[in-house]
């Protein structure tokens, strides 16, 4: 009997333990404000704790899964290692009636994942050499560069890019997908002698605008944000933008789905969302967030309701099959 | 007592060197076997095994000219550079050679410094310095030698120029190395058996120096080829090295069959290139 007890106080003593799931983020302020809005909250709200360790990597989950040794329970995964870990069945299913999607927007809610954030891809414009209410403001503007003479610095890849050069061009935002490549390249053509800097990494747009490098690029609305808020003349029309999910997963196979249910559910509600996303300078996705945000910074998040039906979600599923041809086609075009 | 030791060494390494080098050379061998040789193998091995055996990633390459056009615009680049950095280096080691080593320890300082400083903030720092608000064109804008800012930055100039900052101490200090250990007295003895200072050099200390021209050229030229940051940051649309589509296959499009062909090819290159310069210059005289 007594053996019994022990036993049972024992394996109790296990499943306390085992109120503890581990997040895998992206290091940095992202970690730290993911801590700050989401998991103490979280915590103090359930007494589940969450251990936060840094970088998401596709081969370390597919190891995991494959070998059953479960280490990262929820990760935050972008939208391109998303579908490629649907194709792999990496995730487990989520459970709707744990989670309140209600008020989740389009798009950031999916069987197998909800959204953490969107980032906006916009255009940002120097408002020292576009001052007042001549600025540009769409891709056509962009593009006009008889109307906007400048300097303009676009990403150096396909992603956004042609979809962008296909706005410019006059497509719906709604008709983009399936993408014409030959016109979006076509329509790069007339740009090409006009961009100055086609650059490689995120945090670089931020630089050629701190450094008056160029007038107006193509950019990570965040990174924008953060530079408007340090004092540089730039100014994001969220015109066009593109809005790209991050992804909340629960890794298949973990033995605390039901926590990590929990978790996610928790991330998704409107304050969490608020209070992440306003810090970062992303869009929540839950439209209820914005009763949290003040106005004067809504106006930098790519979902904030006056841009909503301004912006467009790339179609990652189109992109999977066809993004080596066309990275292809777009490096030889670019040396052209 | 003392004038037979008990392990002569010197003896028996000059009867059979190998026989006891080999057990020196031991554990840097198996080190690098690990973790260099193994790794490197395994992957490159990807380009014909990914994701089941195939020819494919290499037909691609040579069906695609962008591949061949890239690794051109890398060799291009690579050999402006190793130019660039013999000539302005030359005049610098043989400065280092001469001098007292009181001035040679404050002038090795200067070439040390750039060379001790992350490549990340010197590519930073020729941003501030090429920038279309950059120093330089301000200095020049403001004093009124042009009246538009130019275009540096986001050039084959700026990758040139950045590239030739951070290679030029290997450069120089290879040169050095030779250099300091020329004879003077050859020079003195040309001079008084009747050649004029410019022939004293060119016949005499400009090929005795020459071992060092090559090291560093080889040095300089192989560690260019695999150039990325500098590149990336400093140069425009057309300054593509091969580095910069391996990492894009690494890390983008996840195709690392496709990424370690790329570097099976760069790798195949830089050997090549290795044998013929080796041809030209005894490799003994230049390790």
């Amino acid at each position: 009997m007594v053996v019994c007890m022990l036993a049972l106080a024992g394996g109790q003593g296990e499943g306390q333990k085992a109120k503890e799931i581990v997040l895998s983020s992206w290091g940095g302020t992202y970690e730290e404000n993911v801590i700050k809005a989401m998991v103490t909250p979280f915590e103090a709200q359930t007494g589940i704790k969450v251990v936060v360790t840094s970088y998401p990597d596709f081969a370390k989950i597919k190891a995991m899964v494959d070998t059953g040794n479960i280490e990262w329970d929820v990760v935050d995964v972008e939208d391109r290692m998303f579908r490629r870990g649907l194709k792999e069945g990496l995730f487990e299913k989520l459970d709707f009636s744990v989670i309140d999607k209600t008020d989740i927007l389009p798009g950031a809610s999916h069987d197998y994942g909800v959204g953490i954030e969107f980032w906006g891809g916009a255009l940002a414009y120097s408002t020292e050499k576009y001052p007042g209410d001549n600025h540009p403001e769409t891709w056509a503007d962009f593009w006009n560069v008889e109307k906007f003479p400048g300097d303009r610095a676009l990403f150096n890849g396909p992603y956004d890019t042609l979809e962008i050069a296909l706005i410019a061009d006059g497509v719906p935002m709604d008709k983009l997908y399936p993408l014409d490549v030959d016109r979006a390249f076509r329509s790069l053509d007339k740009i090409k002698p006009h961009v100055t800097v086609w650059w490689e990494k995120g945090a670089q747009p931020a630089q050629l605008m701190t450094d008056r490098e160029v007038d107006m690029t193509y950019a990570y609305s965040g990174r924008i944000a953060n530079i408007i808020k340090d004092g540089v003349p730039a100014a994001i029309s969220f015109n066009g933008a593109s809005v790209n999910i991050e992804w909340l997963v629960i890794t298949k196979g973990t033995e605390k789905v039901k926590e990590a249910m929990q978790f996610i559910a928790f991330c998704a509600q409107p304050k969490p969302q608020a209070e992440f996303n306003a810090a970062m300078q992303y869009g929540p996705i839950n439209s209820k967030a914005f009763d949290y945000i003040a106005p004067e910074v809504a106006r930098n998040l790519p979902t904030a309701p006056q841009y909503i039906d301004h912006v467009w979600i790339p179609d990652a599923e189109w992109w999977t099959d066809k993004d080596e041809e066309i990275t292809e086609r777009w490096n030889a075009w670019v040396l052209k | 007592m003392l004038r037979k030791p008990l392990i002569d060494l010197k003896n028996m390494v000059e009867k059979d060197p190998t026989r006891y080098e080999l057990p020196y050379l031991l554990p840097s061998t198996i080190l690098l076997l690990l973790v260099f040789v193994v790794p490197i193998a395994l992957f490159l091995s990807r380009s014909f095994l990914d994701p089941r055996p195939t020819s494919e990633h290499f037909l691609h390459i040579f069906r695609n000219p962008v591949y061949l056009r890239v690794l051109w615009v890398t060799f291009r680049i690579s050999f402006t550079v190793t130019a660039v950095c013999i000539l302005l280096g030359y005049p610098v080691a043989y400065l280092l050679s001469t001098v007292s080593d009181r001035t040679r320890n404050l002038l090795m300082i200067l070439v040390l410094i750039p060379f001790w400083t992350s490549l990340l903030v010197r590519n930073y720092a020729w941003m501030v310095l090429l920038g279309r608000r950059g120093i330089i064109n301000n200095l020049l804008v403001g004093i009124g030698i042009i009246a538009e800012p130019i275009k540096l930055l986001h050039t084959a100039f700026a990758v040139n120029v950045g590239m030739i900052q951070m290679m030029m101490p290997f450069m120089i200090l290879s040169m050095f190395s030779v250099m300091k250990g020329i004879d003077r007295r050859l020079i003195s003895a040309a001079l008084s058996l009747g050649a004029n200072r410019f022939k004293a050099f060119f016949k005499v200390y400009f090929p005795l120096s020459l071992p060092g021209v090559g090291s560093g050229s080889l040095l300089v030229f192989i560690y260019s080829l695999g150039f990325f940051v500098t590149p990336a940051l400093l140069g425009g649309r057309k300054d593509v090295m091969v580095s910069m589509l391996i990492e894009e296959q690494v890390s983008t499009m996840l195709n690392w069959g496709f990424a370690s062909a790329l570097a099976l090819l760069l790798l195949a290159c830089t050997f090549l290139f290795f044998f013929l310069y080796t041809r030209f210059f005894k490799i003994e005289q230049i390790f």
